[in-house]
C-alpha cells in the first residue's frame, strides 16, 4: 500500500468519527501547515492559532471532503482562515489607527517573536499576497499548478506567470540582500 | 499540465517549479511546537461529534416539510371523502328515493287495478293489459275463422 493509499485510509478512518486517525492527521500535517502559516503571517503566535483552528475545523467539517482529494481540500480551508486572519487584522488595524488618530497616540509596535526575522520571510512580503500565496502554498501543499489554479478559481497561466513573476522577484531580492 | 498551459514552456515551469524548493529547502521554517501539536491533539480528542448548525437548520426543515405535506394531503382527503361529501347531501339523496319509491308504488297500483279488471271482465279504455287482450282476441277469431276455411 503506497503512502497516498494509505493517508487515503487514515481519512476514510476519521471521517466515521475515529480519534486516533485524526491524531495521525495532526502528525501527518502540522509541519507543513505550520510551515504555511508561518511564510505567510511571519509570526510565531499568529501561526500557532491558526494551525490550532484549522484542526478544529477539519475535525468538524472532515465529513465534507472526499478522501481523494483530502489534501487539495485541507489547504483550500487554510486559505480560506488565512484570509479570514487577513481581513480581521486590517480591521484591527484600521481601529487602532482610528483610536490613535482620536487620542493622538503613536502606533504601539505589535510585538512578535521571530517576526521577520529570516530572509525569505522577508523576501515574501515584498511580494503581492496572492503571489506569496501562491508560491507558499505550492511549496507546502505540493499540489500541481493545476490544483492550485482550481483551488483559487484562477486560469492556470495566470497562477504560472504569478508564480514566474514572483520567484524572479524573490531571487532578485535574495541576491541583493547578499 | 497539458494542453491547458500549452503558452507556458514545459522547461521554464520544471525550472520555477524547482527553484521553489530550493527556496524553501534553504531557508526552512521552524517546525511547531510539541506542545502545540499535542494539545490540539487532546484538544480533539476532548471535542464530541457534533452536528453542524447548518446540517441542523437543513434537517429540521426537511422534517418540517414532511409534517406540512402531510398534513396538507390528509386534510384535503378529509375535505375530499365521498362520505364526507354524501353526509352533507343526505337530504337529497333521501328525496330522490322517495320520489322513485312513489312513482313505483303508482305502477303497481294501476297493475294491479288493471289485473282485477280483466279478472272480472271489466271494460277498460286505457291500460296494457286491455290492449293486450283485444290483440289476442282478435287474433283467436281470425285463427278459427281460417281453419273453419280449411
Amino acid at each position: 500500500m503506497t503512502s497516498y493509499e494509505q493517508n487515503i485510509e487514515i481519512v476514510i478512518l476519521a471521517r466515521k468519527g475515529d480519534k486516533v486517525a485524526f491524531s495521525k492527521l495532526v502528525d501527518l500535517y502540522s509541519k507543513r501547515l505550520y510551515g504555511y502559516f508561518y511564510r505567510l503571517t511571519y509570526n510565531a503566535d499568529d501561526s500557532n492559532e491558526l494551525l490550532s483552528e484549522l484542526f478544529l475545523k477539519m475535525y468538524e467539517k472532515i465529513g465534507t471532503c472526499r478522501p481523494e482529494t483530502f489534501e487539495a481540500w485541507l489547504f483550500r480551508m487554510a486559505s480560506n482562515l488565512f484570509m479570514d486572519f487577513l481581513r480581521s487584522k486590517k480591521r484591527h488595524d484600521k481601529m487602532i489607527g482610528t483610536f490613535q488618530q482620536e487620542y493622538k497616540e503613536e502606533t504601539p509596535e505589535l510585538k512578535s517573536d521571530g517576526f521577520l526575522t529570516d530572509k525569505l520571510s522577508r523576501a515574501l512580503k515584498t511580494l503581492e499576497q496572492d503571489t506569496a500565496e501562491i508560491i507558499v502554498m505550492r511549496y507546502y501543499s505540493q499540489l500541481s499548478f493545476q490544483q492550485l489554479a482550481d483551488l483559487r478559481n484562477e486560469p492556470i497561466n495566470t497562477v504560472l506567470s504569478k508564480v514566474h513573476r514572483g520567484l524572479k522577484k524573490l531571487k532578485e531580492y535574495l541576491e541583493n540582500s547578499d | 499540465m497539458t494542453k491547458k498551459n500549452e503558452n507556458f514552456d514545459l522547461t521554464e515551469l520544471k525550472r520555477d517549479s524547482l527553484e521553489i524548493d530550493e527556496l524553501f529547502s534553504k531557508y526552512p521554517a521552524p517546525q511547531p511546537p510539541p506542545a502545540l501539536v499535542d494539545d490540539i491533539k487532546r484538544r480533539i480528542q476532548s471535542q464530541r461529534q457534533r452536528i453542524s448548525i447548518p446540517k441542523l437548520i437543513l434537517k429540521t426543515a426537511a422534517v418540517a416539510a414532511v409534517v406540512i405535506l402531510a398534513w396538507t394531503y390528509i386534510f384535503d382527503g378529509l375535505r375530499e371523502n365521498p362520505i364526507a361529501k354524501s353526509s352533507e347531501t343526505s337530504d337529497t339523496v333521501f328525496a330522490k328515493a322517495d320520489e322513485n319509491l312513489s312513482e313505483l308504488e303508482k305502477e303497481v297500483d294501476l297493475l294491479r287495478s288493471e289485473f282485477l279488471s280483466v279478472s272480472l271482465n271489466e271494460e277498460s279504455t286505457s291500460g296494457l293489459f286491455n290492449d293486450i287482450l283485444t290483440t289476442v282476441e282478435s287474433q283467436i277469431l281470425e285463427t278459427d275463422n281460417t281453419f273453419w276455411k280449411g
